[in-house]
């Protein structure tokens, strides 16, 4: 089952686009990933998710009901983490949980303890005394303690040393084990690369592609890099389906898809001093994706 | 009622410390009266020498300045002034308070809707005002019932107190309409002084040019004292200005607040 469902969804700031057309499907269990680049529309998708912005056109449902006209419901089983956080001034941490705790329809103070154990937040802090990672795990918390079914993070890792996003990481797979959700947008694709099933690649307001993580990298692209005693001129080179090009003196780098024997063989006939072949990684293909449309 | 009862909690000290003021300055001014009623007729040339301008900007009324509730309905100008500051402050306070702290994601992604939130916060408003004035009220009383010299016309002492509730809800509500109009809120207390000041001034205008139409602008001026005195009622054309902007503001800012889209910041 779809718990989000999006169709056509487009949102334009007076004239200046949002999104375009949105379609989106996120299946139950799922960890979605949403990347692009700053100002692409992520946080435009997810803020129409949660209500906080109307949509200018089309629609969409989350766990089969309106996101505008039952947002109140929708709301009960959702977490969020903005990717700044804010809280009220001259409070402490526990209090804001507490205040926070008290929208649900449950206890969630075992929970609470849990997870700031786990983070190691002091709950007696009071929170304008807290370093903004601190603050941002104050964000995390908040948005866990209910123990959501579906997780909408923007950007949830700046602020976060590594350490800490790795245990975030073990929570958000924790939760997804639980059979909660997760939207995660980003863009440090190493992230996304590590901790999602899916990703969708937003440009310029729209979806541009929407695949596996697994598939994108199998039927991804070779990263090619060579170093020869002369400089070539690269169009002896046969191959079709080179991408990202570069030539710096003797060496050559490029993005490769097709037959690999093809290309060896052509290797073979330079006369070499280094070659180095390997999968791309997300980010090289998210590259190439946005180049191809640019 | 989670966020009234926050919101609630949240402002008690600040009202608290509002009601301290209001002891202060009704105490050291009414207790001060004694003193003067039993010196009238050398006060009342001081004050028949002053133009009538002057006593008008400053809200005297010579022929009931003498008595213990004209003396109070002048002390009540400046009361007004306050409660009406403190009155925008809190709707401006309350319903902007995640606006100012750039927290808006927090409470409208709360399984709650926005009218809810809305309504939960303005009646947190609403009941620490009413605690104020029933303060403001009831100290008052006490303090004009030991210093009155003849019996205290309180037809006319409710109505002054009527008319500070009132002037209480119309700055809340103004308070409310600015609150869910910003994107941004830095200062209440500069959004709340520079809205109170401008319609006081605006009364004060109103003394020196004398323009009947002036009134309908100047909310201190829709619960004139003297007129309270002589006819035991509110003005009717300014009683209804007042319901017409507590109506419009209020379901201004419920309109624009279920509608508007929040920014991220």
């Amino acid at each position: 089952m779809a718990v989000i469902e999006t169709k056509q969804l487009t949102k334009y700031y007076g004239k200046s686009r949002g999104i375009i057309d949105v379609d989106l499907s996120v299946e139950e269990g799922e960890i979605f990933g949403f990347i692009g680049p700053n100002g692409a529309g992520k946080s435009t998708t997810i803020r129409l998710l949660l209500a906080l912005i109307h949509p200018t056109s089309g629609s969409a449902t989350i766990f089969g009901k309106d996101i505008i006209k039952d947002a109140k419901e929708i709301h009960q089983e959702i977490g969020y983490l903005p990717s700044e956080v804010f809280y009220y001034d001259n409070m402490k941490v526990k209090d804001l949980f507490n205040y926070s705790a008290s929208f649900y329809k449950k206890d969630c103070s075992q929970r609470i303890k849990e997870l700031a154990e786990r983070l190691d937040l002091d709950l007696n802090k009071k929170i304008d005394d807290l370093s903004y990672g601190n603050k941002k795990k104050v964000g995390i918390i908040q948005g866990l303690l209910h123990s959501p079914k579906l997780i909408l993070l923007d950007e949830p890792t700046s602020g976060l040393d590594p350490l800490m996003q790795n245990i975030f990481f073990d929570i958000l797979a924790e939760e997804n084990k639980r059979g909660a959700t997760v939207l995660f947008s980003s863009h440090i694709l190493s992230e996304v690369q590590k901790l999602c099933h899916r990703v969708a690649i937003i440009k310029d307001g729209r979806i541009v592609k929407v695949d596996s993580v697994q598939n994108m990298k199998e039927e991804a692209y070779l990263k090619v890099s060579f170093e020869t005693t002369q400089p070539i001129d690269l169009s002896t080179l046969i191959v079709d389906h080179l991408t990202q090009v570069t030539q710096v003196g003797n060496e050559v780098a490029f993005l490769y898809k097709g037959d690999i024997n093809l290309l060896m063989k052509q290797l073979s006939t330079l006369d070499l001093v280094r070659v180095n072949v390997n999968e791309a990684d997300l980010e090289e293909i998210f590259m190439h994706y946005y180049q191809k449309e640019a | 009622m989670n966020v009234f009862s926050f919101e609630f909690k949240q402002t008690v000290r600040s009202t608290l410390t509002w009601c301290f003021a209001y002891t202060l300055l009704i105490l050291v001014f009414m207790l001060f009266y004694p003193v003067y009623a039993t010196d009238i007729s050398v006060w009342k040339p001081v004050f028949e020498r002053l133009p009538e301008v002057i006593l008008k900007t400053m809200g005297i009324h010579l022929d009931t300045l003498f008595t213990a509730l004209g003396f109070y309905s002048f002390l009540l100008m400046y009361i007004q002034l306050i409660t009406s500051i403190q009155a925008i402050m809190l709707g401006l306070g309350i319903v902007g308070k995640e606006v100012r702290l750039k927290m808006s994601d927090f409470i409208l992604t709360k399984p709650m809707t926005r009218a809810q939130v809305l309504i939960q916060k303005s009646l947190a408003i609403f009941s620490h005002l009413g605690i104020t004035w029933v303060y403001i009220t009831a100290l008052s009383y006490v303090v004009l019932t030991i210093v009155k010299t003849e019996p205290i016309d309180m037809t006319a002492f409710w109505l002054f107190s009527i008319s500070t509730l009132l002037l209480q809800v119309l700055f809340a509500s103004l308070g409310i309409l600015i609150a869910v109009m910003l994107r941004k809120l830095k200062s209440i207390v500069g959004v709340s002084m520079s809205v109170v000041f401008t319609l006081f001034v605006m009364n004060l205008m109103q003394g020196l040019l004398d323009e009947p139409w002036l009134r309908y602008f100047s909310p201190f001026q829709w619960f004139e004292k003297n007129y309270i005195f002589f006819n035991g009622a509110y003005e009717m054309p300014m009683f209804s200005m007042w319901v017409l902007v507590c109506v419009v503001s209020l379901l201004g800012a419920y309109v624009i607040f279920t509608r508007k889209d929040i920014h991220s910041v």
